[in-house]
């Protein structure tokens, strides 16, 4: 006996039942008001009132006109509904604070855009010597990738490879993408493989160099 | 284990070394904490590692290097920031997805943003986000209730929404800690209301009304409005077909259960819910725990009955039916005009192929609810089938065509084929039975002319039609001298097997064959042979099963349904699959049975069969209902068979019939409608040919007519009835007719406070009960003998309970026990008169009872013991307690339905280890308060407790019952459970046991070799474990566990341990061994006619770690051939065995505590205690389920 999430909008919708309510907002609360949470941290405020009042704004934009938005989602795509809600929730906090802001136009501190809320631009601007230094790397270690990794997965593999170590997301954040269908641990298995394999060209490089320029100590030696 | 120092690093050491990411589970190539260590130690003393270690954590420097360091500007290729929230939740298509990813990779603009948008999607919260979301209002339940109230006022959402949003925020002039408070309270209290307001009317409501908008079962649910059949594709099904109302009810379900997990009433309607969705193993699951916790209620078990129902027809289970039939009784004998559970079990009946059933229940619903659309549908069921009945029984009923007419001269040659064709068998079968001696060997010609043209017509439609020559074949040979009188011999053969004598049939086959053989007729020596195998092999195949022999006798079955299949004679199939059905009974096996008789009775109805070929198969079926204890559904299934047959000649048969649905109607506690049966079998009986085995049955059922007549009150006329009988005992020669008798009439008696009267007749009754007890020879003639018996001996000892001495009830109580012990040697000096004398009224004294003292001299010795016997008696429970302070006793007039109903539920509660420990509990108080209760005060914790069951009290697990201080029996002093005084003192315990004793330990983890489905790997363990920690243990396993090595060395072992395989085999368990080779005949059984031959003596303790080991034909070990008792009866002085299907794994755990115990000097019964205490205190293995399967027998 289990309700199925479109099931649950379905009922939301057409029955406008406070229990189906209760259960919608036990079942989402926490991804609505996780979501919130974090991306009202993203425009710098932390008051908990904020955070209260657009949880709320969340739910009002979900039932509007009989859940609309949620029941043609549902319809089309009733295994991503919990993330669809969180993407709506996510928005209505970028909205909130977009509206917020073109009526304080110049008063305010907050941020114009998505955009402007990420780190600052990178110091290596284009051109400069550690900016060519990193491309040159990137591109050795893109051809390493190319060489050691073979199957019908090698594509995923190297996408995992580098929004792990060049993006810098966490094996459960590369998981959960899309499409990606390795669990937490089968992707940190697959960053292991590709890791020990690239390391051990990259020293066999420059073992390559060191035996014909005798540079930064590596010897020539055994084999690994 | 150490790393060895001065061993070189290996790549995962390495790994470990330069910090990847570990594997999350640890897996073999991490290594953990505190191994680095010792790698570092290595290092350290090792140049080369060091080196190598070295350049893997520069190589791996250059790869940390590859992370962006900020988020750069975009280029013209990167898409919208907002198209990364899109890919992180999985909202774009996989294709664009995955292109977009791989550019986020590569992208030092994009790939920071879709990290932040997987970090903002991810489910996994900080602490400090935990924090901030348990502070937000919408973490307390009285906001979430306020605001599904606001939301669930639909259309025009924003205004009231928006009050809400400033209730919150902006208040008044009131402080905001204020409005908040005020705020809650209302909350908590609307939501309250609006549950309460729901609960009160909707769970029921919401389901009726689901129920009604897309009726899926034919079978109704409460409450429910008409609503028509649809017929849905099983699996498959879209969830958003399902009504908003159901869903609904789901809710509101679920939100009341978290509040009230174990009421009975949201249980149900979680059942029904799962009813309606198909889910019907779990409705079944979730209806029997609300059961439990309401036993009687009607809703529940007509629920259940539709559980069951529909899940025979999902799976294709036909004893789901019966099931169905069974629960549906039980209401209706509570509530008779139940209108629902009336439509119900018709329907279900009707599927069971139990007509007469449905049509009388179809018939009482449209009694009591003649109108609306719920009575139309019944009504034309009703008259469906009725006409489906009619039908039948015309086409049965209807003659065949004679000789005379086949060949007469007005004839409609086509209409006569067509008819012939219709019931084609039945005429081949009267050719060969009637035509064929008629044709050869008749005297007058015409006759012979006549039915030689009806032969050769036969003949010619079943080659042309059914593409069966062997008639035309054996007509085609006619011309020798011998041809006639095999023809006639043929036709015996036949004629005798279906008449039921097989042996006769197998004999006159035998001479046709012979016959047909000198006469040169291919075709009849082929079907003489048939007849001849057929009868051999099914003979054969009960032979076997009475050996024990499963798989032949299965074999040998299956061979007679293939030939009669493949020789086209249906009516042949249709009794070698009721001759299958009984094999499978006789062995236990109820479900095949059933299946096979239910498949056999599909035939029987699609078809033109005698209607004794179906009443064979209902008798088949009662057979299995009666193994599962289905009394109402025996009741449906001789109301079935009585119609097939009732317009049968055979008087004595119809007599019989009536006799077994008296006894059907009685145990299902019906008892005036057993009256009414038994009133008109002894009518039957005294219409039939009057023969001593007529009159025999004729008082059986004259006798209970009475005690029926008695327990309703109207002792008088049970007396006279009896009376009546008086002068027709001294003609009979059967002892147990007269004991039955004679314990009756005492009984009427009694109720009739004619004590005097009383005690001669049921003196009388044990006089000759005694007499009978010293011509038995086996366990089998016992358990005859006890069936029928016992009731003197109780109705003896409830009079000296009633006249209230306590020592002489006593003593007969314990000499009637002990009765197995005197079995074929006994002489009762008192006795000795003739039986015949006895029986004449008058004539000589009743016989006077020995003096017991057995009681009495036993009593100074029971100073560390105190015992607990029960008897169940007519008219209540008796109770005596006894030790060195004296014998005390309790009689409780009246409880003794009550306390079998109770115990009965307390046992299943307990061997089910999904029941809710609560109501084990609360039954398992309430049984304590009626049997142990009432003698408390004479319990001591430091003396043993001894405890003499009986009837339904055999199965109760005591030490699962339950004081009024919460402690459980068995916390206190250590059971032991015995078959009565004297066989105690029989028994010789010896010294304490050790290891150094001979043991024999018999491990068989599977009965099915090369089968793992049924492998028991715990048992393996258990019996190795045991025989490892015994140096002198001989250790028989998996094919070396065959009935001669344990013969062979059982005698010779002190303790006999087996761990394996039981089951139960027409009632009685057997512990399962290995084949025997290639011998069908061997058994592969060790059961209590296989301990018969076996010596011992020397044997002091017998452990049987398999399931329901201590069960016997009833249900406790005192029954006949429980293995215990058998055990004890020889002499063993300890046994331990379990009460029900036992878990393997904490089995193992149980015996490796008992023999720690047991070898730590303690009594077998304390170490029983011991091991139930260390299962108990485990969390998952606190359900006496687990701790309270095995018992303790014989001695403490």
């Amino acid at each position: 006996m289990s309700i199925s999430d479109d099931e649950l909008i379905r009922l939301c919708a057409e029955s406008n039942d406070e229990l189906a309510w209760e259960e919608f907002i036990a079942r989402f609360d926490r991804a609505i008001s996780l979501s919130v949470i974090r991306t009202v941290r993203q425009w710098g405020v932390t008051e908990s009132h904020v955070v209260d009042d657009l949880v709320q704004e969340t739910y009002l934009k979900l039932c509007a006109a009989k859940c609309r938005l949620l029941q043609d989602f549902a319809a089309l795509h009733p295994e991503t509904i919990p993330s669809y809600i969180k993407t709506i929730a996510i928005n209505v906090v970028h909205d909130h604070f977009k509206a917020l802001h073109s009526t304080k136009r110049g008063s305010g501190k907050l941020p114009e855009t998505l955009e402007d809320i990420e780190a600052p631009a990178g110091t290596g601007s284009l051109g400069s010597s550690e900016a060519i230094e990193r491309e040159v790397l990137l591109q050795e270690v893109g051809r390493y990738l190319e060489a050691c990794t073979i199957g019908p997965d090698q594509e995923r593999d190297r996408l995992v490879f580098w929004l792990y170590y060049r993006q810098g997301m966490t094996a459960q954040a590369i998981a959960d993408l899309p499409g990606i269908a390795l669990t937490s641990k089968g992707v940190e298995s697959a960053i292991l493989r590709m890791t020990r394999l690239v390391r051990q060209r990259l020293i066999e490089v420059r073992k390559g160099k060191s035996s014909t320029l005798g540079e930064k100590g590596f010897r020539p030696a055994e084999s690994y | 284990m150490k790393r060895p120092i001065d061993r070189h690093l290996d790549d995962a050491e390495i790994d470990a070394l330069v910090s990847l990411p570990q594997e999350s589970d640890g897996s073999r190539e991490s290594v953990a904490e505190h191994d680095v260590r010792e790698l570092r130690s290595h290092i350290d003393a090792c140049e080369e590692c060091t080196r190598k270690v070295q350049m893997h954590q520069d190589a791996q420097a250059v790869i940390a290097n590859l992370k962006v360091s900020g988020s750069e500007h975009a280029s013209s290729e990167c898409p919208g920031d907002s198209e990364w929230l899109q890919v992180a939740a999985g909202l774009l298509p996989t294709v664009m997805a995955k292109e977009l990813m791989v550019h986020a990779s590569q992208c030092d603009h994009c790939g920071p943003i879709l990290r932040n948008a997987a970090a903002t999607l991810s489910d996994a919260a900080t602490p400090e986000e935990e924090a901030q979301l348990a502070s937000l209002p919408s973490a307390r339940p009285g906001w979430r209730r306020t605001l599904a109230t606001e939301l669930g006022k639909g259309p025009g959402i924003n205004p009231p929404a928006h009050r809400y949003h400033k209730l919150w925020n902006q208040g008044t002039a009131w402080p905001r800690w204020a409005v908040v408070g005020v705020a809650c309270t209302l909350a908590i209290a609307s939501g309250w209301f609006i549950t309460s307001r729901l609960r009160s009317r909707s769970v029921d409501e919401l389901l009726a009304e689901a129920y009604s908008q897309r009726r899926n079962l034919e079978l109704r649910i409460g409450g429910a409005k008409y609503g028509p059949m649809r017929t849905e594709r099983l699996g498959g099904r879209s969830t958003l077909e399902r009504p908003a109302s159901l869903l609904r009810a789901e809710l509101l379900i679920k939100e009341q259960l978290s509040r009230n997990p174990d009421e009975p009433t949201l249980l149900r309607a979680e059942g029904e819910v799962d009813l309606l969705e198909g889910n019907y193993d779990s409705a079944i699951r979730i209806l029997k725990r609300a059961l439990q916790i309401e036993p009687d209620s009607s809703h529940l078990l007509t629920d259940l009955a539709t559980a069951h129902f529909q899940r025979g027809i999902a799976s294709d289970s036909p004893t789901d039916y019966g099931v169905a039939v069974e629960y549906l009784g039980k209401t209706l004998a509570k509530s008779p005009d139940d209108p629902i559970a009336l439509f119900n079990r018709a329907i279900v009946s009707e599927r069971m192929f139990l007509y007469s059933q449905a049509i009388q229940d179809w018939e009482h619903y449209l009694r009591i609810d003649p109108q609306g659309e719920w009575s139309e549908e019944a009504r034309g069921r009703l008259t469906r089938l009725r006409q489906k009945v009619k039908d039948h029984q015309q086409s049965s009923n209807e003659p065949l065509l004679t000789p005379a007419e086949l060949s007469g001269p007005d004839k409609d040659e086509t209409a006569i084929r067509e008819r012939i064709d219709t019931r084609f068998e039945e005429y081949l079968r009267v050719a060969v039975q009637d035509w064929l001696p008629s044709g050869f060997s008749a005297a007058d010609p015409k006759t012979r002319e006549q039915s030689r043209f009806a032969l050769g017509l036969v003949a010619e439609l079943a080659s042309a039609r059914h593409s069966d020559t062997w008639l035309h074949d054996l007509l085609a040979d006619d011309d020798s001298t011998s041809f006639s009188a095999a023809v006639v011999a043929l036709s015996q053969a036949v004629t005798a097997s279906d008449t039921g004598n097989y042996e006769l049939a197998r004999r006159r086959a035998a001479v046709a064959q012979q016959l047909f053989t000198a006469s040169g007729n291919r075709a009849g020596v082929l079907r003489a042979e048939f007849e001849n195998v057929f009868q051999l092999d099914l003979e054969h195949a009960v032979c076997l099963s009475m050996l024990g022999n499963f798989t032949s006798t299965q074999q040998l079955a299956a061979r007679a349904i293939g030939l009669a299949e493949s020789a086209g004679y249906p009516t042949l199939h249709l009794r070698a699959i009721g001759l299958a059905s009984d094999t499978e009974l006789a062995f236990g096996d109820s479900s095949a049975g059933w299946k096979r008789a239910y498949d056999g009775l599909a035939k029987f109805w699609a078809g033109n069969y005698a209607p004794m070929q179906g009443y064979n198969l209902y008798t088949n079926l009662d057979t299995a209902a009666d193994m599962l204890q289905q009394r109402h559904l025996q009741v449906a299934i001789w109301q079935q068979a009585i119609d097939l047959i009732d317009s049968e000649s055979d008087v004595l048969l119809r007599a019989m019939a009536h006799s077994w649905m008296a006894q059907a109607y009685y145990t299902a506690g019906l008892p005036r409608a057993a009256e009414r049966e038994y009133g008109q079998a002894s009518r039957l009986f005294a219409a039939a040919p009057q023969t001593e085995a007529t009159l025999n049955d004729r008082i059986q059922a004259e006798v209970w007519l009475a005690r029926l007549l008695s327990k309703r009150g109207e002792s008088k006329d049970a007396l006279a009835r009896l009376t009546r009988l008086k002068p027709y005992l001294s003609a009979m020669s059967n002892n147990y007719v007269a004991i039955n008798f004679y314990s009756s009439l005492g009984e009427v008696q009694l109720d009739n406070h004619l004590l005097e009267d009383s005690d001669v007749s049921v003196r009388t009754a044990v006089g000759l009960a005694e007499q009978s007890l010293k011509s038995l020879r086996s366990e089998r003639a016992r358990a005859t003998w006890n069936r029928d018996a016992q009731t003197a001996y109780r109705a003896l000892v409830e009079l000296k309970v009633l006249q209230g001495d306590a020592r002489t009830s006593l003593e007969l109580w314990e000499w009637y026990r002990g009765a197995p012990l005197r079995q074929g040697r006994h002489r009762l000096a008192d006795t000795e008169t003739s039986p015949r004398a006895v029986l004449v009224p008058g004539s000589v004294q009743a016989p006077r009872l020995p003096d017991l003292q057995v009681v009495k001299n036993s009593l100074p010795r029971l100073n560390d013991r105190t015992t607990i016997s029960y008897a169940v008696l007519p008219h209540g429970l008796a109770i005596w307690v006894y030790d060195d302070a004296g014998v005390a006793l309790q009689w409780r007039p009246g409880v003794s339905g009550q306390v079998a109903l109770l115990a009965a539920r307390f046992t299943e509660l307990c061997s089910d280890p999904a029941s809710d420990i609560g109501t084990v509990r609360r039954d398992g108080k309430s049984l304590y308060d009626l049997i142990v209760g009432p003698i408390q005060g004479r319990l001591f914790s430091h003396r043993a407790l001894v405890i003499e069951t009986d009837g339904d009290l055999a199965g109760i697990p005591f030490e699962a019952l339950l004081e009024a201080s919460d402690q459980y029996l068995d916390e206190g002093s250590s059971v032991v459970m015995s078959m009565g005084l004297y066989y105690d003192m029989r028994l010789i315990s010896g010294h304490d046991f050790s290891s150094q004793q001979p043991v024999l330990v018999v491990g068989v983890p599977s009965v099915s070799g090369d089968q793992p489905s049924d492998a028991l790997p715990d048992a393996l363990h258990e019996a190795e474990a045991l025989a490892a920690s015994f140096p002198h243990a001989y250790f028989l396993k998996g094919n070396e566990a065959t009935i001669e090595n344990i013969e062979k060395y059982l005698p010779g072992a002190a303790i006999f341990h087996f761990a394996g395989h039981a089951v139960a085999v027409e009632g009685q368990p057997r512990l399962l061994l290995a084949d025997s080779g290639n011998d069908p005949q061997k058994r592969r059984m060790l059961d209590a006619e296989a301990l018969d031959a076996v010596r011992l003596r020397d044997t002091e303790l017998v452990v049987l770690s398999a399931c329901a080991t201590a069960q016997g034909q009833g249900a406790g070990f005192a029954e006949p051939n429980s293995l215990a008792r058998v055990f004890i009866s020889k002499g063993v002085p300890h046994v331990v065995a379990s009460h029900w299907p036992v878990d393997s794994a904490t089995t193992e755990i149980f015996m490796q505590e008992f023999y720690r115990g047991l070898l730590s000097g303690i009594m077998v019964s304390e170490a029983t205690k011991r091991a139930a205490l260390v299962i108990r205190s485990r969390p998952e293995t606190a359900h006496p389920y687990y701790w309270s399967a095995f018992s303790a027998f014989g001695l403490k």
